[in-house]
């Protein structure tokens, strides 16, 4: 007898959070887009597309879990790991020299599980890679609108009369969100782009800004001074919802447009026009490129104030769009896995410790933990237990993480594949996909969904494993998914009574449309705050005349691990490459093709070159490829107020290889 | 065993005959059924349950059922051609009752032409009614090759009734020699209890609502046509908007090469990739594009690739007089 069976679940890569239709035939696995789930209906981008190449490359994977014995790994079976792991986070319990990486692409229930741990053993050292993405949208948005979240629903985006795009290759990253600002610009909708590169994103963009990178502050500034000057305010919206207007009025004043024009390199007639078209019904759109700064909560700030300005928050067809990269961000931060934030983002304080600790009954420490890139810094840190993630390739100035990871005591590293983090590991614990677990995710417009397992297997997911070592450590958490998300909705405020819809397709937190009865805030408005332009860490100089910045390509995901596994993505790009300005090409005698070596003060790797329409002055450099790590040149320079590590701008040069 | 052959030219008087010839060979059953619920829907539940079924309906609650309450959404979720066309790659080559739209049944026709499914070894039922068909107004030529077809329509004073088609020699094959016993589906529609077989001039007096039906939608389709200026289908402002997401690909049911060429060849690694990438497919399926929209569902880019391909196409049709999906020879030779 034949078997077919057909299972709905999602696609695992990114913040969109697409719908899936999985056909399981006598035990082959044929994937299709599910055409009834609102996200995507009926769409997929490139790598979605060929997530059955991903299921392949599953099977090629450490069959179970390893320790370190000298130079060799020895296999051990995933009981012992987590007795292993149990007690090594025991030793360090009483100085918390431990630290846990928890992650964006594990589901809500792990996240939770995850931090709970770590609390539970008296620390607040818990992070993941929303830092070095979304940290500063936490930051800044938590303190503008009350909720560090995506204002609006996706589709809202194509109801929207402007789009403004700032810092996102939208066509490329994140192409189910591209899909409605298409459907936006087909009914007359404008789109504006700020990008110091030319892509495909700036290709269907109306106005393309081409300004440097870094200067976000500067450029939006410009734009809210001509917004109040013109007198283009929605004022009704400002005195009924907003506090601090006053004050950005006389900060505003002092502005000189000229001088913002020049340090962004953007023309005054361009932030004139932007200006116009922002004051209508207007969608902000963003992504790293506005937060990957050591000024990215002033960006996002700066951008909030604009939306506000313009009274375009809390209203279908407008709203702040922060795109998330990976596919549970969102949830990874509302779960509370954040140094700062409890649960529900409930800031880490005495007062919250006490009521975390009573619901825990546990002894929880009401002190900020450290962030993923204190945790590389700190000397106290020992031990380390990362879950989903590959900081050796994805962090800042990684040769230094992957020094302090080659110096730590205890390396626990817990994956579907073995990472190049593994490499350091002291113990490796291989867990079950997202095919083969259940869960939830929260996408980047805040919808829960569910994961459904489609794959049978027998490895443990990273929920049963944590809930193993749990056992061991004497805290007995539960160990299904339902468990632990009935927990969820009890601990997380806005998580309350969601699990009942989200079979509907339709649980938003917050609702679809957050702030349409006022803010979160304790006063119930929104609040603007004057945001000063301050220039990157790094300027480029005589030594280090290009600034570089870096970012994605349409056909891979992060640091690869995935996506690089699949032969058809990895046949359309599969080598790092930099990207240079033609002038700069010609000044510098280089071609197409070419090899060159990209150095900045931290390292240096080898590039083939492209020559493209990117800003003069400015180079460009993915980030996948390991085998030439962008992030080995990157910059560590941290944002004060979010701690996000300044991943798109820094001081570099380009050197030609004489040919061997 | 169809009468239908080549279309010498297209045009609503052509549909008409072959719809008219068509069913000659049918009979026909009227079904009131329950109200509130859409009537397709609640007859195909009747008549259908019990049955192996692939649907074209909504995957994961019932695509293949056996025995259960069917749901039917008609979001075509799996794409049912190309789901057919993968079974059979899976070595699943059994007999089934299909039940799809008019467009998915040109896809299994054009598939069957090019050896890729077996038209024997499927009954195909089709509906046509304001749920299943969204995209009513582009759809070309929506008879083709149906066992049974459900087509709801406006009548008098009674609101929606359902029309049942059924090929008589369907009806009197009988199931041996290891063939589907079709009888007992076919059955099921006369036996129903909302169900009535026609007396031919209310038959024919009810046809008159289907002709006109679908003299509407032949009308729309000629402002499609390359004659007639669209200043909506810009074809290469729309071209550079392509992301490579690759969904025309893979969701064409018309596209089948074992070693794709667009994945292979144009645009390697670029975003946009060069117009030649959309060009490219569209004259390796501009004979046998069967309009069934599935590529614009799964555009990420949202260009109406099969408005733009019909486009070209039509002319194709009114050259030659072959409608794909439609006739049964493969393209006819250029004379
Ligand atoms: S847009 Fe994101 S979620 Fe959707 S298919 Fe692509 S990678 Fe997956
Ligand atoms: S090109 Fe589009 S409309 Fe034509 S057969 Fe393929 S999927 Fe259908
Ligand atoms: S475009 Fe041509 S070669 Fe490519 S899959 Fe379609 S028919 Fe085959
Ligand atoms: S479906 Fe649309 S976006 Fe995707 S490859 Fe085809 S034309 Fe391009």
């Amino acid at each position: 007898m034949n078997s077919i069976r057909f299972v709905r679940t999602l696609c695992p890569y990114c913040g969109c959070g697409c719908g899936i239709t999985v056909c399981e035939i006598n035990g082959r696995y044929l994937i299709s887009p599910d055409k009834s789930n609102p996200v995507n209906a009926g769409k997929l981008c490139i790598k979605g597309r060929y997530l059955n190449q991903l299921l392949e490359a599953l099977k090629d994977r450490p069959k179970s879990p390893m320790i370190r014995r000298g130079e060799k790994f020895v296999e051990v079976s995933w009981r012992k790991a987590a007795e292993v792991l149990a007690r090594e986070l025991r030793r360090r319990r009483k100085d918390s020299s431990f630290g846990f990486v928890s992650s964006a692409k594990c589901t809500n229930e792990e996240n939770y599980l995850m931090q709970k741990l770590c609390r539970m053993l008296g620390s607040n050292n818990v992070d993941h890679c929303a830092r070095l993405c979304h940290a500063p949208t936490v930051s800044a948005l938590s303190r503008s609108l009350g909720s560090g979240a995506m204002t609006n629903p996706i589709d809202d985006i194509a109801k929207a009369d402007c789009i403004f795009v700032v810092g996102s290759n939208t066509f490329e990253q994140h192409p189910i969100v591209a899909t409605r600002i298409l459907t936006a610009k087909d009914r007359g909708a404008k789109l504006i782009v700020a990008d110091p590169r030319r892509n495909a994103t700036t290709r269907n963009a109306d106005l393309h800004l081409q300004l440097y990178p870094g200067t976000n502050v500067a450029l939006l500034n410009a734009i809210a001074k001509v917004v109040v000057e013109r007198g283009l305010y929605d004022e009704e919206f400002l005195s009924r919802n907003v506090s601090g207007f006053e004050d950005f009025l006389s900060f505003v004043s002092a502005l000189n447009i000229d001088d913002l024009s020049k340090t962004c390199g953007v023309k005054r007639e361009a932030i004139e026009r932007v200006a116009e078209l922002v004051s209508q019904r207007a969608a902000f759109v963003y992504c790293m490129g506005l937060t990957q700064f050591s000024s990215g909560t002033d960006g996002v700030t700066a951008l909030a104030n604009l939306a506000l300005i313009t009274g375009n928050v809390g209203r279908e067809g407008c709203g702040i769009f922060p795109l998330r990269g990976q596919n549970n961000v969102q949830g990874a931060c509302d779960m509370g896995a954040l140094p700062e934030f409890f649960p529900g983002y409930a800031r880490v304080n005495e007062e919250n410790a006490k009521r975390f600790g009573e619901l825990w009954k546990a002894e929880i420490s009401g002190e900020k933990g450290l962030t993923l890139p204190e945790m590389f810094n700190s000397k106290e840190i020992e031990a380390m237990y990362i879950m989903g993630e590959n900081p050796a390739v994805s962090e800042a100035n990684c040769n230094k993480v992957r020094k302090k990871l080659s110096s730590l005591d205890f390396l626990a590293v817990q994956d579907i594949f073995f990472t190049e983090t593994a490499e350091f590991a002291d113990l490796f614990v291989p867990v079950a996909s997202w095919a083969e677990k259940e869960g939830t995710f929260t996408n980047t417009e805040r919808r829960v969904q569910r994961i459904r397992k489609f794959v049978n297997t027998n490895f443990p997911s990273d929920l049963e494993f944590i809930s193993e070592v749990s056992r061991f450590l004497g805290f007995n958490f539960p160990s299904t998914p339902a468990e632990v998300f009935s927990e969820i909705e009890k601990v997380v405020r806005q998580y309350r009574g969601l699990g009942e819809k989200i079979d509907s397709g339709e649980a938003f937190w917050g609702g679809k449309i957050l702030y349409s009865n006022g803010f979160s805030t304790p006063n119930g408005k929104a609040r603007l705050f004057k945001v000063e332009y301050r220039a990157p860490a790094e300027k480029p100089d005589e030594c280090y005349p290009f600034i570089l910045t870096t970012g994605r390509v349409a056909f891979h995901f992060h640091t690869g691990t995935m996506s690089r596994k699949c032969n058809s993505l990895a046949e359309e790009v599969n080598s790092t490459f930099v990207e240079i300005s033609e002038r700069d090409s010609e000044r510098l005698g280089v071609k197409r093709g070419e090899v060159v070596r990209v150095v900045t003060r931290r390292g240096e790797i080898k590039a083939k070159v492209v020559v493209g329409g990117i800003k003069e002055g400015v180079i460009f450099l993915p980030f996948h490829f390991s085998e030439n790590p962008a992030n080995a040149l990157t910059s560590d320079a941290l944002d004060p107020l979010s701690g996000i590590p300044e991943l798109k701008v820094c001081a570099a040069r380009v050197e030609v290889v004489e040919s061997e | 065993m169809s009468s239908i052959s080549n279309v010498n030219n297209t045009g609503i008087n052509s549909i008409i005959e072959l719809f008219e010839r068509w069913l000659k060979s049918m009979k026909c059953v009227r079904y009131e059924g329950v109200s509130g619920e859409c009537k397709t829907v609640s007859l195909l539940r009747k008549a259908l349950s019990g049955f192996e079924v692939v649907t074209s309906t909504d995957g994961y609650t019932a695509s293949i059922v056996k025995g259960e309450a069917l749901k039917f959404d008609f979001s075509g979720n799996p794409n049912i051609a190309k789901f057919l066309y993968e079974l059979r790659t899976f070595g699943l080559n059994d007999q089934k009752v299909v039940l799809c739209r008019p467009c998915d049944a040109r896809a299994i026709v054009e598939l069957c032409k090019r050896n890729q499914l077996e038209r024997e070894k499927l009954v195909l039922i089709g509906v046509y009614s304001p749920e299943s068909c969204k995209r009513r107004d582009y759809c070309c030529v929506r008879f083709s090759d149906f066992d049974v077809f459900l087509f709801e329509v406006e009548a008098e004073s009674n609101g929606k009734i359902v029309l049942v088609f059924m090929k008589k020699y369907v009806c009197e094959a009988d199931g041996k020699d290891g063939k589907m016993d079709v009888r007992k589906v076919l059955s099921r529609f006369e036996e129903l209890e909302d169900a009535r077989v026609l007396e031919p001039e209310e038959f024919l007096k009810l046809l008159k609502s289907c002709i006109e039906e679908l003299e509407r939608v032949e009308r729309l389709l000629d402002s499609y046509d390359g004659s007639n200026s669209d200043e909506n289908l810009k074809i290469t402002s729309y071209f550079e908007r392509c992301m490579k997401c690759m969904g025309c690909v893979y969701e064409c049911p018309i596209c089948i090469c074992e070693d794709v060429c667009m994945v292979k060849g144009i645009g390697r690694g670029e975003v946009p990739p060069p117009p030649q990438f959309l060009i490219f497919r569209m004259l390796h399926v501009a004979d046998s594009c069967v309009n069934c929209g599935q590529c614009d569902d799964a555009c990420c880019a949202n260009i109406p690739i099969s408005r733009i391909f019909q486009k070209v196409q039509r002319k194709y049709w009114r050259d030659t007089g072959f409608v794909p999906g439609i006739n049964y020879e493969l393209s006819p030779r250029m004379r």
